[in-house]
């Protein structure tokens, strides 16, 4: 009885209580963005300049200060080489951006082609893509990415095609699903019956209307991204040498772990945050395209 | 500004005066919605409110029925008067008791408004024990027998049925069986027809026509189609851009209507029965309905109405009431000399 | 008595003469579904159009009628290309629409345009509405440079009654009644021969829709363009439309002169539309009973039997097909209405 029933009314007072926690959530939710943009702010600023925050050598031993706790003279403690765990986390920031950042987008045009040619085109061929994306949904995430990461090796690139990999099934689906309520739409029909040729419907009026909801998606992608390839480090599974990348501390602090914590917690910690800062941004920009599109 | 009391015997079972319902601005101060609706509902009678989207009927009439929410962004005033007593003056537990007892509403999309995983005899069972608390199986003779008042053929069958297997007809006296069920005095019917098609829609209004006519049961109907209204209504009450142009007994509304909307409307609608061949242009109306934030000053007919007099851009008509009827518009009423 | 056997049925009821812009013959689609239940797989056909055939002469406004079910929507899908027919052929210009595939599909479109119901979804939202006529008008004139396509918008867009200033907006800035225009244009872009309109005016406010029934006319007065226009209202489709044919569960059941057919219709199917349809301010209105047959199940014989006051035991055995009762006036029933007047 869903109309039938009442919609509650409440006395004058309730309803400037309700008015006013209706703004305070509001509000959060906005300090929430303002300070998920401006860590991220932070953390591409020392991506991009680690010299500047945290100058020196991060890899430079100095068996002197091993294993030193978080205080004055290593703000997040040393490793059991004397490497500061704080210039290590900033030089190491730049691996993590750099892979979530390819991994979202090339994950994400793949994914998206693939669910939008799926979706348009339907029969045999939404069959056979959707059939072969199920395949890649079969594995979760990591396993996918290992997989990949396992059969290839080692190595910066092949762990950015395993992590893309790993993220592709979520872009088609979504692409599949919002092609399939576009070419549903009335003026897909007309462009059809206009005579335009379907690479131009496709590119003109499909992609523009379906975008909004993959850019989300996208956003969301980068943090599952970061997640998975720090995943596929800490498995031994990345890169080797150079800068270690967070997935990397955190493995090597496993063996610490009991006399130094700090070596594995404030790399989980900046994955987190990084990851939570990207989510909140991609939440953001849902509601904003939302009201847009209305 | 209102009507002549005793204009329709007995005292009517629904007087609303004065009907206004607002909006807060963003930049503060208030924005009308809906304004100056003013109308009764005889006992035992058939009202339609006739109006094109934004007229304000859909609104006027959840206003009436308190579905606005208090508290909410909308601001509802006015005289809305039930069988005596005064609507807004109830508490919410009243109203709430008033609704879907006295008082039933039925709806345009009769699929959206039911419960897609609940079986049609249960549905309608809730309805009914929620007047008469009781078991559910002891709620099923009572289920059944208002199905078969509203005409559904094989009740048992029906009953069983999931919403979806059901045609939009069969839904829509389903919603009536419902509204039913607490035996009101007056149904609500926001364009209860117009997703249906015209066969149906003739069925459907002959069963209100025999509610009316068999159990004297008041209808307050809403529709966009002056037709429906034409065929079924006692009175129509004819609402433009959020306000009451005219409230008219339906023998008068075609061929003597006052306000200009209405005659423009009707004159602008095809008719039927024409000669052979194709037909001239239409009569029509020029220019769109104005959005709320937008009205033009005066009456907000007056950029599309033919008889405009100076008066009409400058001071919005009020609505005259002479006996049962009631127009809003300066020509009409004799107002200032051309 | 007017009481006639189907024989010898006209194949496309008569028009006015001169070779027809578009010639349906034994249009039929039907839709199946195979469902896995209790049972095993169960198969549901359901006949959307089961065989129709009419013409549309040059400069002609042909109407179809018909509740939901009826096939109406799939038909006119059909004829636009939309969606490819079980059997039977759709001719334009002697061509048929449905076996041509690709670029020679594409090259019969412009010929066949369509204005759709929903001016809301029929735009896109994200695409101001002169970008979305020049791109019609692009495409087909390959050769034209960017000023001479802008000049052909504005034309289209004045055509149908708008400022030209309205090709900068989006849909979502126009009202109903502008979007329906602009759908018109676009209709217009590719100068054709035959619009194919789904219920134009059903989805508008009832003091715009009579702006836009007298554009198309107008359109029509200019161009000698034919319309083939699903309807809803019977008043507004006696009024535009010289002939109308009357669809029940995927069939025609009576076709003729619109003022004939809706003054004086034989079938009793049209009789329960007519006088089931409020207005003129007619207190009663006659009622159908029983509900509407379902396309999935097609009753035996004539498919209105089921709801047919004068409904005998040959109806349940033999099918009607159309048969000429008067001047281009075929009705598809064993015992047809009595004529007026004899």
């Amino acid at each position: 009885m869903s109309q039938t029933a009442e919609l509650a009314g409440r006395p004058a007072q309730d309803r400037r209580e309700r008015a006013q926690s209706v703004r305070r959530g509001r509000r959060q939710r906005n300090i929430a963005v303002w300070v998920s943009c401006a860590f991220l702010v932070l953390v591409a600023f020392a991506a991009a300049f680690p010299g500047v925050v945290a100058p020196g050598d991060p890899l430079a031993l100095h068996p002197t200060v091993v294993l030193q706790g978080p205080g004055a003279a290593h703000l997040l403690g040393t490793d059991e080489y004397g490497r500061s765990v704080f210039a290590l986390l900033v030089h190491g920031a730049r691996a993590a951006l750099v892979v979530g950042l390819v991994c979202a987008a090339s994950g994400g045009i793949v994914g998206s082609a693939m669910g939008m040619v799926a979706g348009f085109f339907g029969g045999v061929t939404d069959q056979s893509l959707m059939r072969l994306n199920d395949i890649l949904m079969c594995f979760p995430g990591i396993l996918l990415a290992l997989l990949v990461g396992a059969a290839l090796g080692s190595s910066l690139q092949n762990e950015i095609i395993a992590v893309s990999v790993g993220t592709v099934p979520v872009y088609a689906r979504v692409a599949r699903g919002e092609t399939l309520r576009v070419r549903g739409m009335l003026y897909v029909d007309s462009a059809i019956v206009a005579g335009l040729p379907r690479r131009q419907i496709i590119s003109r009026h499909v992609l523009p209307n379906v975008l909004a909801p993959l850019v989300v998606v996208a956003t969301l992608a980068v943090g599952v991204s970061i997640v998975l390839a720090a995943s596929l480090s800490f498995l031994g599974l990345g890169p080797v040498g150079g800068v270690p990348d967070w997935g990397s501390l955190l493995a090597d602090g496993e063996t610490n772990i009991s006399v130094a914590w700090w070596i594995s917690t404030f790399p989980g910690i900046a994955i987190t945050l990084v990851v939570v800062a990207t989510n909140v941004l991609g939440d953001w920009l849902r509601d904003r395209l939302d009201v847009a599109a209305r | 500004m209102t009507p002549d009391p005793g204009a329709r015997g007995a005292s009517p079972l629904l007087a609303v005066r004065a009907l206004r319902v607002s909006q807060e601005r963003p930049g503060g101060g208030r924005r009308d919605l809906v304004r100056e609706v003013s109308f009764e509902v005889g006992r035992g009678e058939i009202v339609c409110v006739v109006g094109e989207s934004g007229s304000g009927k859909s609104l006027s009439v959840k206003a009436v029925m308190g579905l606005l929410g208090d508290g909410g962004p909308l601001h509802v005033a006015g005289d809305i008067e039930f069988d005596g007593r005064d609507l807004p003056e109830l508490t919410i537990e009243q109203r709430r008791a008033l609704r879907g007892r006295d008082i039933a509403m039925v709806f345009q999309e009769p699929l959206a408004n039911l419960d897609p995983v609940m079986r049609i005899g249960a549905q309608v069972a809730e309805c009914v024990r929620r007047v008469e608390p009781q078991r559910p199986r002891q709620a099923m003779p009572r289920v059944l027998e208002l199905l078969r008042h509203v005409g559904l053929p094989d009740v048992q069958r029906v009953a069983r049925c999931y919403p979806h297997e059901l045609s939009g007809g069969m839904c829509q006296r389903v919603m009536i069986a419902m509204a039913l069920a607490a035996r009101p005095k007056l149904l609500i019917a926001d364009e209860p027809t117009s997703a249906l098609d015209v066969t149906v829609q003739a069925q459907i209004l002959d069963l209100l026509t025999r509610m009316r006519d068999d159990e004297g049961m008041s209808i307050l109907l809403v529709t966009h189609d002056l037709s429906v209204a034409a065929a079924i209504a006692d009175s129509v009450i004819v609402m433009y851009a959020g306000r009451t142009a005219e409230v008219t007994p339906t023998s008068e509304l075609f061929g003597r209507a006052r306000h200009p909307y209405t005659a423009a409307l009707l004159r602008s609608l095809p008719q039927r029965g024409r000669a052979a061949g194709k037909s001239g242009r239409l009569v029509a109306i020029g220019g769109t309905v104005p959005e709320p934030g937008q009205m033009p000053p005066g009456c907000a007919f007056a950029p599309r109405c033919d008889q405009a007099i100076d008066r009409c851009s400058q001071h919005d008509p009020p609505l005259e009431w002479s006996g049962g009827s009631a127009v809003a518009c300066w020509v009409a009423t004799g107002g200032e000399q051309p | 008595m007017t009481h006639l056997a189907g024989h010898r049925p006209p194949d496309v009821p008569a028009g006015p003469p001169g070779a027809p812009v578009v010639e349906i013959q034994d249009l039929v689609r039907h839709f199946t579904s195979r469902r896995l239940t209790g049972r095993g797989i169960e198969k549901s056909v359901v006949r959307a159009v089961d065989g129709v055939s009419l013409s549309v002469g040059k400069g002609e406004t042909f109407g179809i009628v018909g509740e939901s079910g009826c096939g109406k929507t799939t038909l006119a899908r059909i004829v636009l290309g939309l969606l490819s027919p079980s059997a039977g052929r759709v001719l334009v210009d002697g061509v048929d629409l449905a076996a041509v595939r690709g670029a020679s599909l594409r090259s019969l479109r412009p010929r066949v345009q369509a204005v759709f119901q929903d001016p809301y979804s029929s735009l896109d939202p994200r695409m101001r509405v002169g970008r979305a006529i020049g791109e019609v008008v692009a495409y087909h004139h390959r050769a034209w440079d960017r000023a001479r396509i802008r000049a052909r918008t504005t034309e289209l867009i004045e055509m149908v009654g708008l400022d030209s200033s309205k090709a900068d907006a989006y849909p979502g800035q126009l009202s109903g009644g502008q979007r329906q225009r602009i759908g018109i244009a676009k209709a217009f872009a590719t100068d054709p021969e035959l619009v194919v309109a789904d219920e134009p005016v059903s989805a508008l406010d009832v003091s715009v829709q009579a702006q836009v029934i007298n554009l198309l006319m107008d359109l029509q007065a200019e161009n000698g363009v034919s319309y083939l226009v699903i309807g809803h209202g019977l008043a507004a489709m006696e009024h535009i439309c010289d002939r109308i044919g009357v669809l029940y569960l995927g069939k025609l059941v009576e076709v003729g002169p619109a003022s004939v057919v809706l003054s004086a219709p034989r079938h009793h199917y049209t009789a329960a539309l007519v006088e089931s349809a409020p207005g003129d301010g007619r207190r009663e209105l006659s009622v159908l009973t029983g509900e509407p047959a379902s396309a999935r199940a097609v009753p035996s014989g004539c498919r209105f039997r089921t709801r047919c006051a004068a409904a005998q035991a040959r109806c349940a055995d033999d099918e009607p097909s159309l048969a000429e009762l008067g001047p281009g006036h075929s009705a598809a029933c064993f015992y047809p209405r009595l004529a007026p007047n004899g």
